[in-house]
């Protein structure tokens, strides 16, 4: 009988510490718009898109980084420019850790070829990278992530339209989506989303 | 003679361009990154006259084509649409901004960087052509 206390006690204890590994939920607070955040965290798919240089960026690229990404396209003339000076600005704040990547990740390969990306990118910083990757690759954040997307006018054309979710997810060293940030972004409030998430979930 | 005739000139094409009180409160144009067809341009648009204004056509020699459109949000999904027969009521501003409406400036002629002042014209439903300066920004 007492051994089966025991036992039991040990168990319990056992189950706890594999709970606790995940924290409670983080609790925003109204003042920062957008901010949702995953708890647990998200599973990203196994996913295999190329960089601006032509390198394969995948899982593996964001273990052991915290990453904003941001999904959208180079001939996006408003909101794409907009939410990527933001990450620049973001970039430039005290108080982010080292290990800290921002990436552009584009549903337009037609288009966007590792070449343009490169100019994009580095246009906003020198260190942002630019991904893309075969259509099957990008759906398959649609399910776990909502990254969707349609093409507006003729595609074999030049002048197509993208619409896009624009928000900005916020992926953890293990490479997880641990938050996303809605649109419209500013910088006060993507500042004070990440440093939030990232202060709680470190 | 040649004096007269510009004073008449001058009073007869301030009949003809009567103000119609349009203005365009700081206007900028987004610089863009390398080889990009279309841009952004913003301003505050504003009535200032006690009639209604209607804007018929968006030009600049500085590109091949401008639209009026809006960018929305639903759900975090980001759609961009045309803006179609634009009126402004009498004293009304509308604002063109990030993340909203704007101007889409579609295939540029030349290199827009920060320094270049990009010229456009708002034509009007009455005929009216207004004149604006747009200041290239990062
Ligand atoms: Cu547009």
């Amino acid at each position: 009988m007492k051994s089966n206390i025991i036992l039991v006690a040990i168990l319990a204890l056992f189950l706890n510490y594999g709970c606790s590994s995940e924290p409670e939920p983080l609790t925003v607070p109204q003042s920062i718009k957008g901010l949702i955040v995953d708890s647990p965290p998200t599973k990203l798919p196994d996913f295999k898109f190329i960089d601006h240089n032509g390198k394969v960026f995948g899982n593996a690229q964001l273990k052991n980084n915290w990453s904003l990404v941001f999904f959208g396209y180079t001939n996006c003339p408003d909101v794409c420019p907009t939410s990527l000076s933001i990450m620049d600005k973001i970039s430039k704040q005290p108080g982010l850790p080292d290990n800290m990547q921002y990436i552009f990740a584009s549903v337009d390969p037609k288009r966007d070829t590792p070449e343009k990306l490169k100019g994009f990118v580095e246009y906003f910083n020198a260190k942002f990278i630019g991904v893309t990757g075969t259509k099957a690759e990008i759906d398959k954040f649609q399910e776990p992530l909502g990254v969707i997307y349609d093409y507006d006018g003729d595609t074999n054309s030049d002048d197509y339209v993208v619409n896009h979710f624009a928000a900005i997810y916020i992926i953890d060293p293990k490479g997880r989506e641990r938050a996303y940030v809605l649109p419209p972004h500013s910088e006060k409030q993507m500042n004070e989303a990440f440093k939030l998430v990232y202060n709680y979930y470190k | 003679m040649r004096f007269l005739f510009i004073i008449v000139f001058c009073f007869y094409s301030s009949l003809i361009f009567a103000d119609s009180g349009l203005q365009l409160i700081d206007p900028w144009v987004r610089q863009s990154p390398p080889n990009a067809k279309n841009l952004a341009g913003y301003g505050e648009l504003k009535n200032t006259s006690a009639l209604k204004i209607k804007i018929a056509a968006i030009e600049s020699a500085f590109f091949e084509k401008i639209e009026m459109h809006v960018t929305t949000f639903e759900n975090g999904m980001m759609k961009m649409s045309e803006v179609k027969n634009l009126a402004l009521s009498p004293k009304e501003s509308v604002y063109f901004e990030p993340g909203g409406r704007h101007f889409m400036l579609i295939k540029p002629k030349s290199i827009i960087k920060p320094g270049i002042i990009v010229p456009i014209q708002i034509r009007l439903s009455s005929g009216e052509v207004k004149r604006f300066d747009m200041q290239v920004r990062r």
